[in-house]
């Protein structure tokens, strides 16, 4: 899976969340994420960001979220719809993979 | 949502009406309105206008919220739709500059600081590692050394002027850093700027080129528009660049010394001078004013070149420039450069 672009998805609004794939220079995933629940949830928001990314095979990117207090399912939209325009193929999605 | 009901619009600025509500929210701000902005948004509560923002390369501008809205999510629909805005323009590093008192807000809007002056302008980006990402990149590059130098230049276009700045740079020092400007609002583009500084200066072998990219005087970032005495403008901007230089770029390279021409006709750049000789030694860098090398009791510089340029006189040009610049000029290349310089001054 190729990341040809930077992709965006999502609001600034609350219960939203701010999604922002880039290709990256380095290997990995690396994510950088601020939220209004960072204490309580921030490793919660990332294992779903991480979790999401290798269910569509995505492994050298860089993740920017900033978080409004999502729920879980609004998170992985997100990350879902950034990276399927990153890649530029939002009107060709496998909605049997997603 | 209270906020549901406000609506988002495109501002078109030769409106009569539209510009003059812009204007009224940005002076109730203390915000002036900067100029050649390219896009302008409003949010609107029935015909009232509680909310505006521009875009301008890669910057956010005079960004300003009606007081009774504030706290009301009316930033937050301004910002994703100017992120959005710039996000569909491809352009993703943004950089917004805005007065310390706000610096909160842009923080929640996920921007980083860079750099302040105290109390007067801040200087924040969307990446949390956009400067180190550059510094990391320079710093390969590091050259070690007993003086390590830098000169910034825009070179519009190279003269000999600026290649005695450089070989007196690189006769003194052991290693010099050259940076050229590289926002894209002269008259030379930046690849023609570029190619001519590398073809003039190719006999010098203790130097680097650089790019100056987003944080050496990107002239698309000049912050203007919330400073109330037009004075007071460059001061503070100068400011702002050279201490992003002597906190970030410099300490990077290990740089020493700056050298910079003496500048007796353009006051924005003297002013620049000036400020640098007070900023930079407070890093422990020091600055090298070199006075212009003249020819034929005629001082150089880019400036008389382009009039010269405007007038149609290539030929008087030539002791002033690196032949590598004159054969450019004589070029089909240069023509088309030449034809703009000369198209513009007719319709000032």
């Amino acid at each position: 899976m190729e990341i040809i672009k930077t992709g965006m998805a999502g609001t600034m609004e609350s219960s939203d969340i701010h999604v922002v794939i880039e290709k990256s220079q380095e290997v990995g995933i690396q994510i950088y994420l601020d939220s209004t629940v960072q204490k309580q949830f921030g490793e919660q928001i990332k294992k779903v960001i991480l979790e999401t990314l290798e269910s569509m095979s995505i492994t050298n990117v860089v993740v920017r979220a900033m978080d409004r207090g999502a729920l879980d399912c609004t998170i992985r939209a997100r990350v879902q719809s950034a990276v399927m325009r990153a890649m530029t193929k939002e009107n060709d999605i496998d909605w049997g993979l997603l | 949502m209270l906020y549901e009901k406000f609506k988002i619009e495109k501002i078109y600025m030769d409106e009569a009406k539209a510009r003059n509500q812009v204007l009224n929210l940005l002076e109730k701000n203390h915000l002036t309105l900067d100029f050649g902005l390219e896009d302008t948004v409003g949010i609107y509560d029935g015909e009232n206008l509680i909310g505006a923002g521009s875009i301008k390369g890669n910057t956010l501008r005079c960004i300003a919220v009606d007081e009774e809205y504030q706290g009301t999510g009316v930033l937050n629909l301004l910002m994703n739709e100017l992120v959005h805005m710039q996000y569909l323009r491809e352009v993703n590093h943004l950089f917004v500059y805005t007065k310390p008192s706000a610096q909160k807000s842009f923080q929640f809007m996920g921007f980083h600081k860079i750099e302040e002056v105290s109390g007067k302008v801040v200087l924040m980006e969307n990446k949390h590692d956009g400067m180190k990402s550059y510094l990391d990149g320079l710093a390969k590059q590091k050259v070690i050394g007993e003086k390590i130098s830098c000169v910034v230049m825009n070179g519009n276009p190279f003269t000999n002027g600026h290649l005695y700045l450089i070989e007196k740079a690189a006769e003194e020092s052991q290693h010099v850093h050259v940076f050229i400007v590289s926002s894209d609002l002269s008259s030379f583009p930046y690849e023609v700027r570029r190619e001519l500084m590398r073809e003039g200066t190719k006999h010098i072998k203790n130097i680097t080129i650089h790019e100056g990219g987003d944080y050496i005087i990107s002239n698309a970032t000049f912050p203007s528009y919330f400073i109330k005495e037009p004075s007071e403008i460059v001061k503070i901007h100068a400011a702002l660049d050279l201490r992003i230089f002597g906190n970030y770029i410099g300490p990077s390279l290990g740089i020493h010394e700056r050298y910079v021409g003496e500048e007796p006709y353009c006051e924005t750049t003297n002013q620049y001078n000036q400020v640098m000789k007070e900023i930079l030694p407070q890093f422990g860098m020091g600055v090298n004013e070199i006075p212009r090398k003249s020819i034929n009791s005629d001082t150089i510089s880019a400036s008389k070149v382009r009039s010269f340029i405007a007038k149609g006189d290539i030929e008087k040009i030539k002791p002033f420039v690196p032949e590598s610049t004159y054969n450019f000029l004589t070029s089909e290349e240069g023509e088309k450069v030449i034809h703009k310089i000369q198209e513009v001054k007719k319709r000032h």
